[in-house]
């Protein structure tokens, strides 16, 4: 279930850790087979060293109920700081559970760990745990997060979106899948990212940059999707889920296969599959809007006395129209109120027709985790290859997209994690990693990007010190990248034209023009994390810089496409992009009541701000041969942001629990004194939970929210049309279990916009042609098998 | 997984390709032919599509009628790629329109100051106007600007959306009423001289 207060409070270190006094042996529940499995449970401890509260964190399925059930009986010595016994709340302990028959195994065994600095962050957390991810499922990854305060989604003009954080979308957000960076065509608007939160057990957002340790893209946050823990010995399982949406006619449909070989080897596949038809906004159908998106993956993991090798697969196919209403012959109808043209004669289907997309994402990694005599050797090795095409309208008949992007990127990232070293009340931990990628784009069609091939390097230090009160983080990194770009004789002549091509930079034989840039970064980050009132109270700041390098796109890109319906131009001298972030952050619990609250400042030398272009307060058309089109660029301008986003969570009574959240951003161009484009209004949601018990159902939950989206807050004649109105909506949830006979079925019904309001979001592409779509109500069900 | 196999191969980015020429207009001619048979052209050509184009002005006699055919190409095939009789094969989903302040005609209203009629004089297999014939008369010394729309109206969600009374719909609207996408907007400078003597 998704904490109140997604930002917990992260465990103080103690003078003297709660121990175990009695352990607990859980049952072996009698549907588990052959199979083994970990369930990792967080405990409160009161200062009595009594269990006063159990939640379970991973873990297979048909384990968890005995888990926490023996958690519930654990009994503690106190945990104590400065002689004083505490409370400790989120003390992790770890259940294994083996098959009573197999020899080399307890029925059941517990471990108490003791938590490691680096699950501390000097920045604010939120996690969404599988429960959570389940309430969004069939939904893609911007509308998984959007339940998190401060994240917002960037649709496109269908049922996709990128998740945007503080502002910041793909380039400056990090989108790490199982450790490895996500990499994909990030330029256009209707491109979502190719990830299916349904291979996510649990996905956890850092809020705020974090370069030192995920390098360049992590400047405005890192997305973390972590798979479910594998299986640890013989058996088969396996959870299914289905969801039913009205808009759209949505279906969906996913499955997962877990199983152990042995007491070594453990493997999964999995599969999903959405399927949508045209969307409705609240007043007319957007035409062209079916999509169809399938997710394919396995594992295979082996594990031995002190190395953990996995290998992990996956495949993404995603099928979507363009929305009809974004083929606009006259801007000056883009904007609220307007009925898209031709919408009285669209009519519902489950087909897409031109200009639609098709993107394919292959993903191949290694995990390999090797205990050393001194420490831990952490390496992921991946490739992953990106195909997007895209087709556009077209005169012939023919099959062929006239757009086809191939991406290949390769990665390999290695940490050392030095073991903990202690220097009197202190700790001192830590990891040195070095990263390396290489990526060739390779794209066919009408000129808009380049080819090309980029190599990069980087290396990392980063030193946590820690005692019972304080926590302190510094780290310092490096980063080195060369790319060379190939542009046709055409694309050159482009960019010829435009000027925007710097004497020297390219070179041009063959009809082949080839621009080589270097670039260089310093990364740095220093933080703390102060538990200013042990238990209640904890304060954290963090300072930091980080760089990110031009993309190729955003150096070259020079035209029109179907899911980019402005007229795009680079800028092939684009500088380092530097960010600066002060990041204070105030947690407090006091058990019927969590806060959290974090102002940011960001200010980013030479940030490649992607907008209109306005001339004597005119948004500059250019007039092509394919119609006229808006002239968006990509500049270097010096940027400020500025925000907070923050949460207060009520508990009067066990069944009842109230969330307010809220989040605020404001973002400038510093030389012009003008607000940047695309920015979210800021939002607030009120939500008000019940949960009584009802006898044999178990896990009921009534939810009902409301939230508000303000006007964004963008000076006048800086974008193609009106910044478009805020508003209210209403949205309501309800859930259960309901037992049956062996097998627990999880239902909920959720329902969004329930009073059909008319919407339109500032971060949206879909807001110069159309309402967002409107209603939607889903039926969710699960099962574990 | 074929991609997978495709990967084994490594992408080579070094040898860009353009494929799909075949869809690229880069150049519109007016070709304006009086009742002898004298013809006078102008034309918009832009190689590189990115908004920086070459026109030539349309020069006209005051008081001739002319019939005005009007071609696509792409230039940067060789030979050139005449587009105009795909436009003509598929002109149940194709029209052209021609407004601005030059012209009066079918997809514009009154328009007191313009320097040209229009009227169509071709039609599809429904019997409705393409455009790529047109009879104009020059009617007033002057010079104004044409814009030369050519709409791609295939079906949407298998219904017909080139039907009758489109020219209608822009004249009292604007262009943002019409269904489809542009394949082709560009304007030209229409010059009406005065007739010699």
């Amino acid at each position: 279930m998704l904490s109140l207060l997604p930002l917990l409070l992260a465990q103080e270190p103690l003078t003297v850790a709660p121990s175990l006094l009695q352990p607990v042996t859980p049952a072996y529940p009698s549907d588990a087979g052959e199979a083994s499995g970990t369930v990792l449970v967080q405990v409160d401890v009161d200062a009595q060293g009594q269990v006063v509260g159990v939640r379970v964190v991973s873990g297979p399925e048909v384990f968890r109920p005995a888990a926490e059930a023996a958690a519930w009986q654990l009994q503690f010595s106190p945990g104590a700081q400065e002689g004083e016994p505490v409370a400790v709340a989120d003390l992790p302990v770890t259940f294994h559970f083996a098959p009573p028959h197999d020899p080399h195994e307890h029925d059941a065994m517990l471990v108490v760990e003791a938590e490691r600095f680096e699950h501390l962050h000097p920045q604010p957390v939120a996690e969404l745990d599988e429960q959570d991810l389940a309430q969004t499922r069939g939904q893609d990854l911007g509308a998984t997060l959007e339940q998190l305060p401060g994240v917002t989604r960037a649709a496109g003009t269908g049922d996709t979106s990128k998740p945007m954080i503080r502002g910041q979308t793909e380039r400056r957000l990090l989108l790490l899948v199982d450790g490895v960076p996500h990499a994909s065509q990030k330029w256009g608007q209707d491109h979502a990212p190719e990830i299916d939160p349904f291979a996510a057990g649990t996905v956890e957002v850092l809020m705020g940059a974090a370069g030192v340790r995920y390098g360049p893209e992590a400047i405005g946050g890192v997305v973390m999707l972590k798979p479910p823990e594998l299986l640890g010995g013989p058996g088969v399982y396996g959870h299914a889920d289905l969801a039913l949406t009205d808009n759209g006619r949505q279906g969906y449909a996913a499955a997962r296969l877990d199983g152990g070989i042995g007491s070594n080897w453990a493997w999964r596949v999995e599969g999903n599959l959405r399927s949508s038809g045209d969307l409705s906004a609240p007043d007319y159908l957007l035409g062209n809007t079916a999509s169809r998106v399938w997710n394919a993956g396995g594992q295979l993991a082996w594990t031995g006395a002190s190395t953990t090798l996995r290998l992990s697969l996956s495949h993404y196919d995603q099928i979507s129209g363009v929305f009809y209403g974004v083929q606009v012959s006259d801007l000056g109808a883009l904007g609220e109120g307007t009925v898209p043209t031709g919408a009285k004669g669209w009519s519902f289907d489950r087909q897409w027709e031109r200009p639609y997309q098709r993107v394919q994402h292959e993903r191949v990694l290694l995990h390999w985790d090797q205990e050393l005599p001194v420490g831990e050797l952490r390496t992921v090795g991946a490739m992953q290859l990106n195909h997007r095409q895209e087709f556009d309208t077209v005169r012939q008949d023919t099959g062929s997209a006239q757009f086809d992007f191939l991406l290949q990127t390769w990665s390999l990232e290695s940490a050392w994690v030095q073991p903990s070293l202690s220097l009197g009340d202190w700790e001192l931990e830590g990891e040195q990693g070095v990263s390396g990628n290489l990526a060739l784009n390779a794209y066919s069609g009408l000129p808009l990007v380049p080819n090309y091939a980029s190599r990069s390097l980087g290396a990392y230090s980063l030193q946590r010190l820690g005692n019972a009160r304080m926590h302190i983080e510094a780290g310092l990194r490096g980063d080195w990248m060369a790319r060379r770009s190939y542009l046709t004789d055409q694309a050159y002549a482009r960019h010829e034209n435009a000027g925007t091509l710097e004497d020297g930079v390219c070179s041009l034989s063959d009809d082949i023009a080839t621009c080589d840039h270097r670039w260089a970064g310093l990364s740095a980050s220093a933080g703390v994390n102060w538990h200013a009132v042990p238990d209640t109270l904890e304060l954290r700041v963090d300072l930091s810089r980080a760089t990110r390098f031009p993309s190729a796109d955003e150096q070259f890109m020079n035209g029109v496409a179907p899911t980019m319906p402005v007229y795009a131009l680079g800028d092939p001298s684009l500088p380092l992009e530097k960010a600066w972030t002060l990041n204070p952050s105030l947690g407090s619990e006091l058990g019927w009541l969590r806060l959290e609250i974090s102002p940011y400042l960001q200010h980013i030398q030479d940030y490649v701000y992607f907008a209109p272009v306005v001339s004597d307060g005119e948004v500059t058309v250019d007039v092509t041969v394919r119609g006229a089109f808006p002239r968006y660029s990509y500049r270097s301008v010096d940027a400020r942001f500025v925000g907070i986003d923050g949460s207060l969570a009520i508990l009067p009574t066990p069944t009842l629990e109230l969330e307010l959240a809220g989040a605020a951003v404001r973002a400038h161009d510093i030389a012009l004194d003008q607000t940047l484009v695309g920015l979210p209004g800021d939002s607030a949601h009120l939500a008000v939970a019940w949960m009584p018990p009802l006898g044999g159902l178990r896990d009921f939950r009534v939810q009902v929210v409301g939230r508000a989206v303000a006007q964004a807050k963008v000076d006048p004649g800086l974008d193609l049309a009106a910044t478009p109105q805020g508003y209210q909506v209403l949205d309501a949830n309800l859930g259960l279990t309901l037992p049956s006979y062996r097998k627990d079925w999880r239902l909920s019904l959720s329902g969004q916009n329930l009073l059909n309001t008319p919407t339109r979001d500032a971060t949206g592409l879909l807001r110069y042609y159309a309402d967002n779509p409107g209603r939607r109500i889903t039926l969710r069900a699960s099962v574990d098998f | 997984m074929s991609l997978l196999l495709l990967a084994l191969g490594c992408v080579n980015p070094s040898n860009p390709d353009e494929e799909n020429e075949e869809e690229l207009i880069t150049t519109v001619i007016l070709e304006a032919t009086d009742a002898s048979g004298g013809v006078i052209s102008a034309t918009w050509e832009d190689l590189e599509s990115d908004g920086n184009p070459t026109v030539d002005d349309l020069i006209l006699m005051d008081g001739v009628d002319y019939t005005l055919s009007v071609r696509f190409l792409n230039n940067l095939e060789d030979p050139a790629e005449e587009i105009t009789t795909e436009v003509q094969e598929e002109g149940d989903h194709h029209q052209l329109f021609f407004t601005g302040n030059a012209v009066e005609g079918a997809a514009t209203g009154e328009n007191p100051d313009a320097v040209i009629t229009q009227e169509y004089a071709d039609a599809d297999e429904n019997g409705l106007p393409i455009g790529l014939e047109n009879n104009i008369s020059a009617v007033l010394e002057g010079s104004e600007t044409l814009m030369v729309t050519l709409q791609h109206l295939p079906d949407q969600d298998g219904v017909a959306v080139k039907v009758a009374g489109l020219e209608d719909d822009v004249a009292a609207g604007s262009l943002s009423d019409l269904p489809g996408s542009s394949d082709v907007q560009v304007e030209f400078t229409v010059e009406v001289a005065s007739a010699p003597q």
